[in-house]
């Protein structure tokens, strides 16, 4: 009876707190409440309705077949891409297109534009994952499912190209002539590889469909509306938006333009990647819509991370969530930054570490009591799993979990050469290694050592924010001696598991650090300091103004044209 | 043992932290101790967190950054899901029944230091007046009309009364514009929730509970370091969703299990599809009836067709910014200043030419030690600076209390303004003159746009 009363005390508090949070927020964006007053679309929801009705119905007729329809295939998904911006084109133009008129051919156009920077962008991509593909098959070894395997493989590619593009910038050798082969080689060496590529992201049917309910396929169909109106406005001559004209879209210019590394700008990964547009395609849609594609590799990561718990229709949903948010959305069509390509990057290295920590878990369960060969059943139910690859030249030497610990110090390098608040998750991975070797206590060990680092390093001094909290001082020794004082407790309760963790520590830095490495050198080499702040943010990214010299020359003016004192009587001559 | 362990830890912490050895750094907050901040950094980045007392800062910071309060932008909305999913998660699955009610004072305690704080900043006013502001408001709405506003403004004066108490008992004596408290408060927030995920979670696999820690972690990173800007911490928007996917979805989640806790769950993100997608169709503009004509921005529609070519896009999108750019470009030694303004991918070689100064911070040194402006003006010149491009709205971000930003753009107008050495070579303000036509000036007719930039030129 009590735990009835509580339940429902639970329940009702909850739902006070959801209406509470709800009409706050209904309050302070009237703009929801005005769009839903001046809403001028509803011709083209109709037709966005049957369209969708129409293609879900087909699915749903075809559900219990053998095999699942032909064009439940990337084809497929394009083709119904197309026919939704086709469909957004022509109302749109009637709202806003004034006195101009609107034919079949200049639709087909748009579309056809929007086909070429795809196809752009897909043949980057493909290169991407040929790269990743050979990497994974000739020093790897993982047991990946499919869906993870072709995003880490393409996250891994990006990762290593990347890298590759820096080395060629170096010598000034971002031409399309150097470039082009660089990203046809792996393709060609790996045409096995590639050819998997096409067959299963554009040929393949998807069994995964005959799983898809209304709930699914509403939320997929929402996703592609969303994808449809963020790829309409990638075809556009110049960027819009403060930040990507000032610095994430101006940059890949520049590396165009100059074919080579542009001083300063901190790490640039990603801006790096995104230049293939101007380097191979001279065209700032290719740039934008490679921009753009790390957010939906992003929504992908989502999907594959919650289908491990989730099943097919709730991780669309989920995946649906993130890419229906206004910040994501206008960060991808509107004001491009680099902050989707990075979330691309530290999914893929959340992904490698949830593998991780389940192989971890696999083998505490076999080395535990309730552990026996008969209760040992290796159930999947994900179609898509895959057996482990034959083994790379590292899988000789090293388990699966170490090589794991590698791949994700490598997308954490990646991570921070792309936006130096990489360095997050590098903490957090650190903290969850210690939480995983040695429990909690390591969990908080690791955390006090980290914001060790944080005060003595003084990481957010750059962010002004040291300067409001007086008792740092206090801190940095307090926070030491916790981190050290865990790390004793460790050493005598679990001596093994703490030199373990010391082993997954350093190789996980090695490998971040040798993918960031590049960084810092370049950051020297423009500044020839020393100083930690210009080693990692490195030269300044545009003209510094030289205000001592400016201070100093017009203060000589100053004084040129301050007419000489007037000599008294009787001085002169 | 575990827990015995972690909970003396706990102890000394808090004792460590909150002893007498920290007592000179505790007496400090009540003394008005400088805070030396580059105001740049303060104009620009704390105002994601905002400029109340640090304390509530911190602990609003969530809230705020939900409710975009402290800077508005669709650039930030991220939506409702978070602050209304993930405390009912955490708080659903406590066995322990005094440990659910400490949680759900904490979370209203939260609700009414954060409501407080935000309803200051988005009507603009003190939070000394909210209450007289709240009743207004009240006298001109009512629940039939509108319920959730109504339900809101409510709440407020509620919350605002909670928030009065703590702010005058709590806030003002351990905290204030810096202090040595919130840091040692919010670590001991951080170990005691992490204690309250490792109860919450025990029937979890491990990696399961390490998944969840290091979103923990992360986002507690991300409040240590952040600034309060979101995409400084964009996994953390993924971890959180995918973390409400599984605990409202999941199979052996204990909210999917009840009757209507998935169906309620499925119901609002449902609510929140219906929403994100009728904004998205209005462009994110509903207020401007030429924002919101298209979700598809008119240049890429007619330069997708080939209906206008890349001129007539650039017209379209950056008004009257082609005939400085060509100025500009054809002058390729001249250095260029830039506070504000699109210019910057347009001008060649804009990394070796181009200094910007968006707050103003080298201007402010220059004329404060050179306060003849034709000196100033030619010095410049000397230097190798021939342009300036100026943001008319510049200081419209400045939401510092000390108005620091206006004050140093009133500087910068002073400068270029009525200055012999430099001259006006274009801007984007139209003008409707006396014969009707239209024309990009500065004077001489009826302002119809503002505009956003004025270029000038030191002859």
């Amino acid at each position: 009876m009590t735990t009835q009363i509580g339940k429902i005390v639970t329940i009702g508090f909850c739902a006070l707190w959801a209406i509470l949070i709800f009409a706050d927020y209904w309050y302070f964006h009237p703009e929801y409440r005005m769009s839903f007053q001046v809403f001028q679309y509803m011709d083209l929801t109709i037709a966005l309705g049957v369209l969708g009705a129409a293609v879900g119905g087909g699915l749903y007729a075809t559900r219990n077949n053998e095999k699942p329809l032909f064009l439940a295939n990337g084809l497929g998904v394009l083709a119904l891409l197309l026919t939704i911006s086709g469909l957004i084109i022509y109302f749109h133009f009637f709202k806003i297109g004034g006195n101009f008129t609107i034919s079949t051919g200049e639709i087909f156009t748009y579309l056809g534009k929007i086909i070429a920077v795809l196809s752009a962008a897909y043949f980057i991509f493909a290169s991407a994952f040929a790269t990743g593909d050979l990497l994974f098959k000739k020093i790897f070894s993982f047991s990946f499912n499919k869906g993870e395997n072709i995003l880490l493989k393409i996250a891994t590619g990006v990762t290593v190209i990347s890298i590759l593009l820096f080395f060629f910038g170096v010598l000034n050798l971002l031409d399309v002539k150097f470039i082009l082969p660089l990203l046809l080689l792996p393709m060609g060496i790996n045409w096995k590889g590639s050819w998997a590529f096409v067959q299963t992201t554009l040929l393949k049917p998807s069994r995964n469909v005959q799983q898809i309910n209304w709930l699914g396929f509403s939320c997929f169909y929402l996703l592609l509306v969303f994808a449809s109106l963020i790829l309409l406005q990638t075809i556009r001559p110049y960027p819009f938006g403060f930040d990507a004209l000032a610095i994430y879209l101006n940059l890949p210019q520049l590396i165009g333009e100059t074919q080579g590394l542009v001083p300063g700008y901190s790490p640039y990964y990603w801006s790096l990647f995104i230049a293939l547009g101007y380097v191979i395609f001279d065209h700032i849609e290719v740039v934008i819509a490679l921009s753009v594609t790390g957010g939906i590799l992003s929504s992908l990561f989502i999907y594959e991370i919650c289908r491990k718990w989730l099943d097919v229709n709730y991780a669309i949903l989920i995946a649906t969530i993130f890419y229906s948010l206004p910040m994501i959305n206008f960060q991808s069509y509107r004001d491009i930054k680099t902050d989707l390509g990075l979330l691309f990057i530290l999914l893929a290295a959340v992904l490698v570490l949830i593998k991780w920590l389940s192989l971890e878990d696999e083998q505490a369960y076999r080395s535990g009591p309730e552990y026996t060969e008969s209760k040992n059943k290796t159930t999947s139910n994900n179609p898509n799993k895959i057996a482990p690859i034959a083994a790379g030249i590292l899988g000789k030497y090293f388990s699966e979990k170490t090589q794991l610990i590698i791949l994700v110090g490598l997308l954490s390098g990646m991570a921070i050469g792309i936006k130096l608040t990489g360095l997050i998750l590098i903490f957090s991975i650190l903290a969850v290694f210690a939480y995983a070797k040695g429990g909690e206590i390591g969990f908080l060990t690791a955390f006090a050592l980290s914001f060790a680092v944080v005060l003595l390093g003084g990481l957010e001094v750059a962010t002004g924010l040291r300067a409001y909290h007086f008792g740092t001082s206090i801190l940095k020794i307090v926070f030491p001696i916790l981190g050290v004082a865990g790390l004793a407790y460790l050493l005598i309760k679990n001596r093994g598991e703490l030199f373990d963790l010391v082993r997954i520590g350093m190789i996980y830095i090695i490998f971040t650090g040798l993918v960031y490495l590049p960084w810092p050198l370049k950051n020297y080499k423009e500044t020839n300091s020393l100083s930690i702040n210009t080693f990692i943010t490195g030269k300044p990214s545009n003209r510094v103004m030289n205000l001592n010299d400016i201070i100093r020359d017009a203060r000589e003016m100053e004084a040129q044209s301050t007419p000489p004192p007037a000599t008294q009587e009787g001085e002169s001559e | 043992m575990r827990y015995r362990i972690l909970n003396i830890l706990f102890l000394f912490f808090a004792t460590c932290v909150f002893s007498p050895v920290n007592s000179i750094a505790q007496e400090t907050t009540k003394e008005e101790k400088e805070i030396d901040i580059p105001s740049s950094i303060r104009e620009e980045l704390h105002r994601y967190m905002g400029y109340e007392d640090l304390l509530p800062k911190y602990v609003s910071l969530p809230y705020d950054v939900t409710m975009n309060t402290n800077v508005r932008g669709v650039f930030l909305d991220m939506g409702f899901l978070f602050l209304l999913f993930l405390p009912i998660l955490l708080l659903f699955g406590l066995k322990n029944k005094w440990l659910k009610i400490v949680v759900g004072i904490l979370m209203m305690l939260f609700l009414a230091m954060s409501s407080s704080t935000s309803y200051s900043y988005f009507h603009g006013i003190p939070t000394e007046n909210i209450a007289k502001d709240v009743s207004s408001r009240l006298g001109t709405v009512s629940f039939i009309q509108n319920p959730l506003v109504y339900l809101k403004l409510k709440v407020t004066q509620i919350n605002h009364g909670i928030y009065q108490a703590l702010d005058r008992n709590v806030v003002q004596v351990i905290s204030g514009e810096g202090d040595s408290t919130t840091y040692p408060i919010f670590f001991l927030l951080f170990i005691a929730t992490f204690l309250i995920l490792t109860k919450r979670l025990k029937s979890r696999a491990k990696g399961e509970q390490a998944v969840v820690y290091l979103g923990l972690i992360y986002s507690f990173l991300w409040l240590i370091l952040g600034a309060g800007v979101p995409w400084y911490g964009i996994l953390m928007i993924a971890l959180c969703l995918i973390y409400l996917g599984i605990g409202f979805l999941g199979k052996s989640s204990e909210i999917g299990q009840l009757k209507y806790g998935k169906y309620a769950f499925i119901g609002a993100t449902g609510l929140w599809l219906i929403m994100a997608f009728n904004l998205r169709m209005a462009n994110y503009q509903p207020d401007s009836e030429r924002g919101r004509a298209g979700a598809i921005h008119i240049v890429p529609l007619f330069y997708g067709m080939g209906k206008k070519d890349k001129n007539e896009a650039l017209d379209e999108l950056f008004p009257n910014y082609r005939p400085i750019v060509e100025e500009i470009n054809n002058d390729p030694d001249a250095l260029v200043y830039r506070a504000g303004t699109y210019f910057q991918y347009f001008i060649d070689r804009n990394h070796e030419r181009v200094t910007y100064d968006n707050q103003l911070d080298f201007f402010t040194t220059l004329s404060e030690n050179i306060p003849n402006k034709v000196t100033l003006a030619k010095a410049l010149k000397n230097a190798g600076y021939r342009y300036f491009l100026v943001d008319i709205n510049l200081a419209g971000i400045d939401a510092t209390p000390e108005q620091s930003l206006v004050q140093k753009a009133a500087r910068l107008n002073e400068f270029l303004g009525n200055n012999p050495a430099i001259e006006p070579i274009g801007t984007d303000r139209l003008i409707q003159l006396p014969n009707g036509r239209y024309t990009y000036g500065f004077s001489g007719g009826e302002v119809k746009n503002y505009g956003s930039f004025i270029a000038f030129k030191i002859r």
